[in-house]
């Protein structure tokens, strides 16, 4: 094997542990493979870096698409209008012009499924159920899975698509202060709540979403139409 | 705390971009409020901090680097946290009248090299390019593939319809051999 082939073979991660080793008392002492190191890594490198370039452009462009513009007093603006317009939608449908369901339907979107814990078993059937948005299959194999945070918010989520509100809530309410879902858990909640005719309950949960927080403008929005 | 399905993730990000979107949706607003609320950093400056921290996120996590996660929206914001050190650091070296490194560069140094993996010159990554351009299209997808996207020759041979997994382990080794002699003809032997 030559030196190209081994250095590949060590970026790749192939070598076993003892190998390694042999390579970097190797690389110490061998100037040439030490370029040839470096200039596989650079390789690597110069190929990722095109990659991200192009991902970075087109991350810009949907955070442009997403905030209408980078500038500040424009952000304003929009960050404005969005309440207004959220509050709008709100006063429309607390005020009976709007029926419950089609706000619900507007404002119920599942929760993208990225950030998971570990499943076991039928585990990535269920994740798998959920992300193609067949909600009831979701249901019956997030059942069987252990009971963490993870589990009992995409399972609120779930019984919540398919219209089982009681279910939905019981799951929500159930996931520990300490989970990463608690903002979100507030957010998905108070709809609930809303949707089942609990006033206070969805005060209690959209006023608990802060700032930095998902759904920040649209729970503030809310909050003002519900507490007038 | 809850620990994060590393394995689910990495599925999610190597499939397509939507998963990179989420994540974008899920943590942007409080990684870019963070920062110009505590961090003095402009919108702009914010949203490319977080587009870069991001971007770190996916490598780390395509190249195994990272194997334990609970709190993805805080992780982010540490490596903006970093990035944004660095970023700093570079504008105060710049203002400097000559190039004085102090203790606290080389702490941040070491931080950022936890966080930020080897950088290459943009000349080197010109001359790279350059070379990477001049192999044929089957050689670029496989090489791409693999240290990009990081698929295995398994996963490869099936994308590209080759026989085996051999094959592809011995086409990939010819394309980047074919690529060595391309970028040493063009920049000498030193490269």
């Amino acid at each position: 094997m030559d030196k190209v082939e081994i250095v590949a073979q060590y970026l790749a991660g192939e070598m076993t542990s003892e190998e390694q080793v042999r390579f970097l008392e190797e690389l110490a002492q061998d100037q040439a493979l030490q370029e040839e190191l470096s200039l596989q890594q650079d390789f690597a490198i110069a190929l990722k870096n095109e990659r991200n370039k192009a991902l970075k452009s087109e991350l810009l462009a949907y955070a442009e698409q997403k905030a209408g513009s980078n500038y500040s007093w424009y952000y304003g603006i929009a960050a404005g209008v969005s309440i207004v317009i959220a509050g709008l939608i709100a006063f429309l449908y607390l005020s009976g012009s709007s029926s419950k369901e089609d706000f619900f339907a507007a404002n119920f979107e599942p929760y993208p499924y990225v950030f998971t814990t570990r499943l076991s078993g039928n585990g990535s059937a269920a994740s798998e159920a959920y992300k193609n948005g067949d909600f009831s299959t979701a249901i019956q194999l997030f059942e069987k899975q252990p009971m963490s945070d993870t589990v009992q918010f995409y399972l609120g989520i779930a019984y919540a698509q398919t219209g089982n509100l009681e279910s939905a809530s019981a799951r929500l309410e159930q996931i520990a202060p300490s989970s990463i879902f608690i903002p979100q858990k507030n957010w998905y909640l108070g709809l609930i709540y809303l949707q089942s005719g609990d006033k206070e309950g969805a005060i209690a949960m959209f006023s608990k979403i802060t700032e930095k927080d998902y759904k920040f403008i649209e729970a503030q929005a809310l909050l003002g139409q519900l507490e007038n | 705390m809850s620990e994060i399905d590393i394995s689910e993730l990495k599925a999610s990000l190597r499939r397509d971009n939507e998963a990179l979107r989420d994540i974008f949706d899920a943590c942007s607003a409080y990684c870019m409020k963070s920062l110009m609320k505590y961090h003095n950093c402009s919108r702009s400056d914010a949203n490319d901090l977080f587009i870069d921290a991001l971007l770190i996120f996916r490598d780390k996590i395509l190249d195994d680097q990272l194997e334990y996660l609970t709190n993805p929206r805080q992780y982010l914001l540490g490596v903006c946290i970093v990035l944004n050190k660095k970023r700093l650091r570079l504008q105060g070296n710049q203002n400097k009248l000559g190039l004085v490194f102090t203790s606290d560069d080389l702490v941040a140094s070491s931080y950022e090299e936890q966080v930020i993996d080897r950088e290459i010159s943009y000349e080197q990554q010109r001359k790279v390019m350059h070379s990477f351009k001049q192999l044929g299209d089957a050689c670029r997808e496989i090489l791409t593939l693999f240290y990009v996207d990081h698929f295995s020759m398994k996963e490869i041979a099936h994308k590209m319809s080759f026989a085996s997994s051999d094959v592809v382990k011995t086409k990939k080794m010819r394309c980047l051999k074919k690529w060595r002699e391309i970028f040493r003809e063009n920049n000498g032997s030193n490269g």
